[in-house]
């Protein structure tokens, strides 16, 4: 009953959640259940769906679902390594140092973020892409370091907001030392945020990476839905035919999908929690 | 001056029993000189008053030597010789103490007929001279026929009959109307002339007016001695400062306290006798009975700590804040001082610097010049030494409940919070008993609410429900009262009132509120841009204030009509 209740209650956090579980799922084990795998080429090239290949095949005769289920694994990989980066490695310590100490150091701290935050993003990415030879790992790095400053901007004005707040000051007055100020006062409101800020870097770095694979500065090699984008896009006799139907809407519908998910996911987190990122207990 | 009456060690024992009535006591009376025996009911002092005539029976102990004679050595018709003639004594319970059959001139006239003083003529006059002295015409009267003042006059004109040197009174003005006690007074301190008196009383309006000394009596022996206004104005042992403030007079507003407990006379105390009615009790006063022992000249009380207590004291605090173009001085040249078990207000304007020396005095915030001493130790070197146990004992109580709190906790982590800070054990006992102290609500329901739903009255509570976990000693209180209705304050104020008797801690209320502070301090201190400008005992500061602002600030007061 306590379930039923739960799931009445928070529709949106289950209903994303799951969601969100059914992409990771189909991205760790969804090519072990096709017969086929990303190196192999077994039909003929540009096939419409049949029984054998249920999205067709690409111009090369690989089968699209197994591209499709390929993508998602790569597309989340740089997704959620991005996130972690920029997040956890990133964002959230300079954001809380910078936040809890103060003075001279959150000064230093923020001219240093300030300075990542003036970089116009896009071209920036464009030029590091171009510089740095295209790979996943390099898209990583790229969309993690300019991605870092508005987390660590929003972590350190909570953290403040918290070192600040009266309750802080009684716990001090009731003797409570640093670790326990962490455990009960910063560690409850910044862990939602943490997370809520996790889905919401990991959803912009697939988009961005799938802009990048879009314009071309992405790892040819690789094939995430942005590179499938590309590759449809770039063969425009396509839109003669009606192969965007099974080559370009399923990619176009599960990042879409994905993104929709990490967003309502990160928002119904952030309601139950109380916490928002404008810094408010609602 | 030679030494009329001198006691040395008294103890006495009523026959049947084993436990003694009256125990220690050691006092002295000078010839000219009035001493007051003041204290709760069965406190002993009326066995004291009948074992210097020797007429309580029992075992004494001890040397009561009247002009250098022990008249516990006497024989009975020395005793008998002595009565009356040398020391005589006025009796509490008037009615039985006259014989019915007789009228009341025959009455004062006899013990100067049976001590053959006089001839009975001579006496019948003597004793109307006496009776119209204390103003009683009425001599052929019977005792019957009398009000209950006229015959406690007929007493004291008896007790003056043979002229002796020591007149014991015993209770003279309980149950009488205040225009007959005032008489009494009045004509007892003027007919007594030169003549040494002991006043046995509860009512310390009495013993004020009549004594020069006063001995306060508990369970049978001597807490406080001294001058009698010392002891009146400056209380120094516990005991007499919960009686004071016990006794309703007119010029305090603050309301009215008992004292909490009550004395066990069947219980064999080892330690001290009051200790666990004390409110400052440490480890040593259940083990070892203190003795009576001087803490300025004259003034001697019975106390291991040295009496009340004096938990804070701010010495010539000064603080200046650093604002963009300049500074504000805050706070200037400031001493201040609270003892245990005592309720100080801070008045005054927004702005007048209270918040300030609330956050200084409780070590939040540091002072440019000058320094707190909390409980005999610098409170900045307690802080720094011993920082968690002076935290529990001086606990600051935000003006703002709501932000104090985190909004995320249940009332019940909200409560368990200090208790986890400071390490405590049994914290699940102490939770429900703070929680009901503060008057909250100890139903699930209630304790597994967020903080963030409760209310400002609950908020407020559960601020105090907080502090009071940590059983602290003092608590600075910055306007607590604000944002609550008339009837939550009332009820705050009176659950701060009830805890602070049962606890004996100090408090200082921070408000602006001077009809507040006029019913919950024992002295007020009112602030104007961070000086303070008057201090004094409540009453006194808001009847009768000295400083234009203060008049300012009491005619500002809610008065309704």
């Amino acid at each position: 009953m306590k379930v039923i209740q739960f799931v009445k209650q928070n529709t949106e956090l289950v209903a994303s959640a799951l969601a969100l579980a059914l992409f990771i799922g189909v991205a760790l084990l969804g090519e072990a259940f096709t017969p086929y795998t990303i190196k192999d080429k077994p039909g003929e090239p540009l096939q419409a769906p049949s029984d054998e290949f249920p999205l067709g095949t690409d111009h090369v005769g690989r089968c699209n679902l197994t591209v499709l289920i390929h993508g998602a694994k790569i597309s989340l990989r740089i997704g959620i390594c991005s996130g972690v980066i920029t997040v956890l490695l990133l964002g959230v310590p300079i954001g809380f140092l910078s936040g809890y100490l103060g003075g001279r150091v959150d000064e230093a701290l923020m001219l240093f973020t300030d300075l990542f935050m003036s970089i116009p993003r896009i071209p920036f990415i464009i030029v590091i892409a171009g510089l740095l030879s295209p790979s996943t790992l390099n898209t990583i790095i790229v969309i993690g370091i300019t991605t870092w400053p508005s987390v660590a901007r929003m972590i350190r004005s909570e953290t403040f907001r918290i070192k600040k707040s009266g309750y802080v000051d009684a716990s001090v007055g009731f003797g409570a030392g640093e670790l326990h100020l962490f455990i009960w006062h910063f560690l409850p409101t910044l862990t939602p945020l943490l997370f809520s800020s996790l889905l919401m870097v990991t959803g912009s770095a697939i988009m961005t990476e799938a802009g990048l694979a879009f314009l071309g500065i992405g790892d040819p090699t690789t094939h995430s839905w942005g590179m499938s984008i590309r590759l449809l896009i770039n063969r425009p006799t396509s839109y003669m035919t009606k192969a965007w139907m099974w080559r370009l809407l399923p990619q176009i519908l599960a990042i879409s999908g994905l993104l929709l998910a990490l967003a309502s996911l990160g928002n119904s987190i952030e309601k139950i929690s109380g916490v928002s990122r404008s810094g408010k207990y609602e | 001056m030679s030494k009329v009456l001198e006691i040395c060690d008294l103890e006495f024992t009523y026959s049947g029993n084993s436990k003694t009535t009256i125990h220690d006591i050691n006092l002295c009376l000078e010839e000219g000189k009035s001493l007051g025996i003041t204290g709760e009911s069965g406190s002993g002092k009326t066995t004291l008053g009948l074992q210097l005539l020797q007429l309580a029976k029992g075992t004494a102990n001890g040397v009561i030597q009247f002009h250098g004679r022990d008249i516990l050595g006497l024989s009975q018709d020395e005793l008998r010789e002595l009565r009356w003639s040398k020391i005589s004594m006025c009796f509490q319970n008037s009615l039985e103490a006259l014989n019915p059959v007789y009228s009341v001139r025959d009455q004062v006239a006899e013990p100067i007929i049976s001590h053959d003083l006089m001839t009975p003529e001579e006496a019948a006059e003597r004793a109307e001279e006496l009776l119209s002295r204390f103003g009683v015409t009425r001599f052929n009267a019977y005792p019957h026929e009398l009000s209950d003042g006229q015959r406690q006059l007929v007493l004291l004109a008896m007790s003056l009959a043979c002229d002796p040197e020591l007149i014991i009174v015993d209770e003279p003005t309980s149950n009488l109307d205040p225009l007959t006690r005032k008489r009494i007074v009045e004509t007892l301190s003027e007919i007594r002339g030169g003549k040494s008196l002991i006043v046995i009383s509860h009512d310390l309006d009495t013993i004020a007016h009549l004594c020069d000394n006063t001995a306060v009596l508990y369970a049978g022996t001597i807490l406080e001695y001294g001058d009698t206004e010392k002891i009146i104005s400056d209380p120094r042992h516990p005991y007499t400062f919960a009686l004071l403030k016990s006794y309703p007079v007119m010029t305090t507003s603050k309301n009215l306290l008992d004292i909490r407990g009550s004395y066990d006379p069947t219980r064999d105390y080892i330690g001290c006798v009051y200790c666990d009615r004390c409110t400052q009790t440490v480890s040593v006063c259940s083990k070892i009975e203190p003795k009576l022992a001087p803490i300025s000249d004259d003034h001697l009380i019975r106390c291991h700590l040295g009496g009340l207590e004096t938990l804070i004291a701010g010495k010539r605090l000064s603080k200046t804040f650093k604002i963009k173009n300049g500074s504000v001085e805050a706070l200037r040249d400031v001493s201040i001082r609270v003892r245990e078990g005592e309720v100080l207000g801070i008045v005054g304007e927004t702005g007048s610097g209270k918040t300030t020396l609330a956050k200084i005095l409780s070590g939040i915030i540091k002072p440019d010049e000058g320094e707190v001493i909390f409980k005999d130790v610098i409170l900045s070197e307690s802080m720094k030494n011993n920082r968690r146990e002076t935290c529990s004992q001086l606990q600051y109580i935000s003006q703002d409940a709501k932000a104090s709190i985190n909004p995320r906790l249940t009332v019940l982590e909200a409560v368990k919070e200090p208790l986890i800070i400071q390490n405590k054990n049994g914290i699940e006992e102490k939770v429900y008993s703070a929680l009901s102290e503060a008057g909250l609500s100890t139903s699930t329901a209630f304790t597994l609410k967020r903080v963030s739903e409760l209310s400002g009255g609950e908020l407020k509570r559960l601020c105090l429900a907080r502090v009071l976990t940590l059983n602290p000693k003092m608590i600075i209180a910055d306007e607590p009262t604000s944002d609550l209705d008339a009837s939550l304050q009332a009820r705050y104020v009176l659950h701060l009132l009830e805890i602070q008797k049962n606890r004996g801690l100090g408090l200082i209320i921070i408000t602006h509120n001077i009809a507040l502070a006029r019913k919950i301090c024992d002295r007020i201190a009112v602030f104007k841009d961070g000086i303070k400008v008057e201090e004094g005992n409540s009453n006194q500061v808001i009847s009768n204030p000295l400083m234009d602002y203060t008049k300012m600030l009491v005619e500002a007061a809610p008065k309704l009509i």
